[in-house]
């Protein structure tokens, strides 16, 4: 059952503009013009209960207003949607008992006290009873490791500390859907690893539904399944993360170790990066060029110790995915 | 209705409770902004304790009227900075487009927003109040409890007062130096005697800017019961605040629509 069901959802937004220097600022101000912005251009797509899904693209591509539409903060110009079976604008509160959301640069515990002091007025927020806040900060004080500084004023946790007291603050009220919007920002690797962790647990633990946004390649990579893609405010990608990381990028680097050095070598459809005596190293495109077709025309003239073939890190093939122009990717794109 | 009434009331407490704790984190620095701010009040009224030596009664007002419009007026102020600190700041939560966060929970945005903040010096003013009206006359446990009150219901029309002066931010963008400027000039008006000033300005003062809501009728009433200035008094607090709650709910449309001038367009 899709527990996030979007169809053609639009944000146009109203900007001001004004021509540069002070003529120009005189006159916006005694006759304001204005230019329409389409920061979300009808997007659809499902979510499915328990999914965990990474929503990508560049800043300014559209995350966060597609994130404020889908939790009720920002009324969209056109389109529909559902969370949860509500019309997120429409039934905002009510949706808010059900659904959680963490900002990565947004803090929503108290500086100056202790993340138990803030746990337990989100829990009158959202009107816990006191004898299941109790059970539930248990399991939660468990699940993400807090009770060595539950009790520390927020201001003097780390990072990382405070990013795993800001998820379990949002699930406090046993979200069914999280909306995790760049929750690994500024951490450093082992932090992120922990949030990666918690994150996954949480949900296979508790089937939360993740939305995720991130523009860590390692977070999409290790925690998500699915990957939508939006750049200028359009869909351009909508697919499995293991075919993103294996069919979407089709160059393949190519490391050779020779038994014997072989100087005169030509490989006539790969792009050879570096040939030593020891060894080469070369690029091909596996859409044009076959991977064995290569190798053979290797074998035929050097003798061989070792082979490796590496694929693109994912990073270069979000890289890739943003560099290209809006309207090509769709022909990539699986549902 | 009652139980909703009942877990506002306690939300809001949780509320006080919890910026009361931030601020005796620091304890130094809260114990300093709260005597300061009661020598800051007790020098206001030295002053006119000097001019008073001078005169008997200024039209009307004597020194003990004074005073009782210190205790009112700082009592009243305390009750807004207090339990509805937010109200300073609200126009800078609008243009920084920090309303987000209390719109993605599931709890009044405006009374979310109003109670999130407290400011620890008004601690100070409360004691000041108090210590002032104590000194004004013999209050009764009647009397206090009136005057407990009326500080509220002054409280509430200066939180309202405010709550209007931010919510210009829905339409005219930044504009917290405009309200700031409003919300001084409210709270300066109630610390002088009605009795100085015109008629066309007291209009004003009983209606564009209610300062004769937050002490001169407060004053009146503690000196001179009468029910129907008790009653007025309460209505007016009431009509206030629901209409402020009216525009910010308006400006608020707005601010869904993503249309301000200040929201970040496209992020």
């Amino acid at each position: 059952m899709a527990v996030i069901d979007v169809n053609g959802l639009s944000k146009v937004f109203r900007a001001k503009t004004k021509e540069p220097g002070l003529r120009g600022s005189v006159r916006a101000l005694l006759r304001p013009t204005y230019t329409e912005l389409g920061a979300v251009k009808g997007i659809s797509f499902a979510v499915e209960a328990g999914e965990l899904l990474a929503f990508i693209g560049r800043n300014g591509a559209g995350k966060s207003t597609t994130i404020k539409m889908l939790t009720g903060i920002l009324n969209p110009t056109a389109g529909t949607a559902q969370v949860l079976g509500l019309v997120p604008w429409e039934s905002r509160r009510q949706l808010a008992y059900t659904i959680g959301s963490v900002f990565g640069q947004k803090s929503q515990l108290w500086y100056h006290l202790p993340a138990l002091d803030s746990f337990r007025l989100l829990g009158s927020i959202y009107e816990i009873p006191h004898r299941d806040l109790a059970k539930r900060l248990d399991a939660v004080v468990e699940l993400f490791e807090l009770a060595e500084f539950i009790k520390t004023p927020v201001r003097k946790l780390s990072l990382g500390q405070r990013m795993r007291c800001e998820i379990a603050a949002s699930i406090l009220h046993r979200p069914q859907v999280i909306f995790l919007d760049e929750p690994t920002i500024g951490l450093d690797v082992v932090a992120k690893l922990k949030i990666r962790e918690l994150i996954k647990r949480l949900n296979e633990e508790e089937n939360t539904t993740i939305f995720l946004t991130s523009h860590d390649a390692g977070d999409i990579e290790q925690l998500c399944k699915r990957v939508i893609v939006i750049n200028h405010g359009e869909i351009i990608l909508d697919t499995s993360t293991s075919y993103l990381r294996h069919n979407y990028l089709t160059t393949r680097i190519v490391n050779v170790k020779f038994a014997e050095p072989c100087p005169g070598l030509r490989l006539s459809n790969a792009e050879i990066l570096k040939h030593t005596e020891k060894g080469v190293k070369f690029r091909i495109n596996t859409r044009s060029t076959s991977i064995e077709d290569v190798l053979g025309e290797l074998f035929a003239q050097a003798d061989t110790a070792d082979i490796s073939v590496e694929e693109p890190a994912m990073e270069e093939v979000i890289r890739d995915i943003y560099r290209r122009p809006a309207g090509e990717g769709e022909q990539d794109a699986v549902s | 209705m009652f139980t909703e009434a009942k877990r506002a009331v306690r939300f809001v407490f949780q509320y006080f409770s919890a910026n009361l704790q931030s601020a005796m984190e620091y304890r130094g620095a809260f114990l300093s902004q709260v005597v300061f701010m009661f020598i800051n009040n007790l020098m206001l009224l030295f002053f006119w304790w000097v001019l008073f030596t001078q005169i008997e009664t200024l039209n009307g007002w004597s020194f003990e009227h004074v005073m009782l419009l210190y205790a009112v007026a700082s009592g009243a102020y305390a009750c807004q900075a207090l339990l509805f600190g937010g109200s300073f700041t609200l126009s800078r939560a609008i243009a920084e487009g920090r309303l987000d966060f209390y719109l993605a929970l599931p709890k009044p945005v405006l009374l979310h927003v109003l109670i999130s903040r407290s400011a620890a010096s008004a601690w100070g003013d409360l004691v000041f109040s108090l210590a002032i009206f104590a000194l004004t006359a013999a209050p009764s446990p009647g009397l206090l409890l009136a005057f407990l009150i009326l500080i509220f219901a002054g409280g509430v029309v200066m939180t309202s007062f405010a709550v209007l002066a931010n919510s210009l931010s829905f339409w005219l963008g930044q504009s917290e130096q405009l309200a700031d400027e409003l919300i001084e000039a409210l709270l300066t008006f109630s610390l002088y005697p009605e009795g100085i000033f015109s008629a066309a300005t007291r209009f004003v003062l009983y209606t564009v800017i209610p300062a004769g809501f937050v002490s001169y009728l407060p004053v009146r009433i503690l000196t001179d019961f009468t029910l129907v200035h008790v009653v007025l008094m309460i209505l007016f607090a009431l009509g206030l605040a629901l209409l402020a709650r009216l525009v910010f709910y308006l400006g608020l449309k707005r601010y869904e629509s993503g249309n301000l001038v200040v929201i970040n367009a496209t992020e």
